[in-house]
């Protein structure tokens, strides 16, 4: 398989950009797949012609397509960022009172105290 | 950060839409016959970014859900245009597909995957995408490697598909593949008929490689015969001895041949042929079966002997003498007429061929026993009768006729004066 695919790393990094893209991975990984991300880097890197010569063989992978479980996508999405203080709500007397609901009434609410009120 | 929002929902956004839409293209293109695994989905997610945006994406999308639209909607696709981006996808897919399907022994499939992966290189390397994604991903590649690169790149994938065709050559087990082989024929062909109007590295490398791959075959094909044939015990069973002619003969049967194959045959066999009058063998059944299997290739040689001053068969050229000792062997074991139309044709062949020339010539000795056959029992009185006379003066003449062409074919034929003095004799006897 091809190592870009196999990895899901863009097949554009420079070897510079890619030997830091799998240090990151080998850090976090166990010591099996770190020996298996260490035998993938070589076979990138000893060669130049090699790791061109994989990346064209590998499907084009722009940041915008990456690859990996949706629900991890959805996962890494980051937090929404509030624009604006958020308002602190605070109950006060009068909102315990219950209003009747006018919605069905087409005109105006009739009035409930007379005009000598 | 406003990037850092953008990109992660865009990338969860193709995401779901290439999960969405990326089942059906890829049900749709391997003709209904591969579902694609979440890998290989999670892999190709740009490949749907990168067709949205291409014109051919306009006859793609209705179709997605048609299976009968397929492949007829991609090709319709294609012609509309994709980018060198798509194209890169569609390159890598089609290859997939193709080993997926010779693994499977699915040829038509695979020749359609195959010219379809060879077509989007083509497509790819019309433009300088590949030029540019090198300078892009290698800045320090020296010129000679980029070069290295490209004339390897897409022969190595070519050398993967065949490898997957396990042996149709029967090169080491003797047994031909037919349907593989004539698959490989196929496609071979179909792919030097491809037409492409530009020239780069890597699709010249390609089509070369295409174009050596039956040549290169033959040869393996060849050096096979040459080892088997010299190995060969002359006091085997029949079916054992003849085997190397068998072999090469199912081989080219399906390949198409060339005239440096039929004379290598023909030498070969006439080789074995003497070898066994030698051994005094030629009675047994081994000569005859190689003489019956061969006949294919003579049958080719002769037509491009006949043929050499017209056509380009200059392969052919020089080897008429060969080409004529395999009939004199064919015209043994042929009954008569068929005999004399093949040693003529051997002498037409190669005018002045000793053996076709003296093996004629007794042919017509031969006739002149029969006509000598027939005018024994006629009593010489019978002559007095005037429409008897005629049709024995007939014969006779036809007699003469022989006598005439068996020496004119071959004038020492130490048999001649015998049979002259034998038709003198009958026709004094008859009183002509």
């Amino acid at each position: 398989m091809n190592p870009f695919d196999e990895l899901e790393i863009d097949p554009r990094l420079d070897a510079r950009s890619l030997t830091e893209k799998l240090r990151q991975k080998a850090e976090v990984a166990p010591p099996e797949e770190r020996e298996r991300i260490q035998s993938i880097w070589q076979k990138l890197t000893l060669n130049k012609s090699d790791r061109i010569k994989w990346a064209i063989l590998a499907h084009p992978r722009p940041a915008s397509a990456r690859a990996g479980e949706i629900e991890k996508l959805k996962q890494s999405l980051p937090p929404i960022l509030v624009r604006f203080p958020e308002i602190t709500l605070v109950a006060r007397d009068s909102d315990i009172f219950l209003m009747p609901s006018y919605a069905h009434e087409k005109q105006r609410p009739p009035h409930i105290f007379s005009e000598e009120d | 950060m406003p990037m850092k929002w953008k990109v992660e929902y865009e990338a969860l956004r193709n995401a779901l839409s290439a999960a969405d839409l990326s089942p059906h293209l890829f049900k749709r293109l391997s003709l209904e016959k591969i579902e694609p695994d979440e890998a290989l989905l999670g892999r190709t997610r740009d490949w749907i970014i990168s067709l949205k945006q291409d014109p051919g994406w306009a006859i793609l999308e209705p179709n997605l859900t048609k299976a009968n639209a397929f492949p007829n909607a991609y090709f319709l696709a294609a012609e509309k245009g994709f980018s060198e981006r798509s194209d890169h996808h569609h390159a890598l897919i089609f290859e997939g597909f193709a080993t997926h399907f010779l693994e499977r022994k699915d040829f038509q499939s695979a020749r359609y995957a195959i010219l379809e992966w060879f077509r989007a290189w083509v497509r790819i390397s019309a433009s300088d995408y590949i030029d540019t994604f090198i300078k892009e991903v290698g800045p320090d590649l020296a010129q000679e490697e980029i070069d290295d690169l490209l004339r390897h790149l897409l022969p190595d994938i070519l050398d993967t598909f065949f490898a997957l065709f396990d042996d149709p050559a029967g090169l080491r087990n003797s047994l031909i593949d037919t349907v593989t082989l004539k698959f490989f024929k196929e496609l071979s062909l179909a792919i030097q008929e491809e037409k492409t109007n530009h020239s780069t590295l890597q699709i010249d490398a390609l089509t070369t490689a295409f174009a050596n791959k039956i040549p290169m075959l033959n040869a393996q094909v060849n050096t096979k015969f040459l080892r088997d044939i010299t190995e060969l015990e002359m006091n085997g069973a029949a079916n054992i001895m003849c085997a190397p002619f068998e072999y090469v003969r199912d081989y080219y049967a399906t390949i198409g041949m060339s005239a440096t194959i039929s004379q290598q045959v023909i030498t070969e066999c006439v080789e074995f042929c003497w070898s066994l009058r030698k051994l005094d063998l030629d009675e047994g059944p081994a000569f005859s079966r190689a003489i019956n299997i061969c006949d294919f290739f003579n049958k080719d040689l002769v037509e491009k002997l006949v043929n050499v001053d017209t056509t380009s068969n200059w392969e052919a050229f020089g080897h008429n003498s060969t080409c004529s000792d395999f009939l004199v062997f064919q015209a043994e074991l042929a009954d008569r007429p068929a005999r004399r139309q093949i040693l003529e044709l051997g002498l037409k062949i190669c005018p002045g061929h000793r053996n076709s020339s003296l093996l004629l010539s007794f042919d017509y000795l031969h006739d002149i026993d029969d006509i000598l056959l027939k005018s024994a029992p006629i009593p010489s009185a019978r002559m007095m009768i005037k429409w008897g006379k005629d049709s024995i003066e007939e014969m006779f003449e036809k007699a003469d006729a022989c006598l005439r062409q068996a020496e004119e074919i071959y004038p020492t034929n130490e048999k001649l004066d015998k049979y002259k003095k034998r038709v003198r004799n009958e026709k004094a006897r008859l009183g002509l």
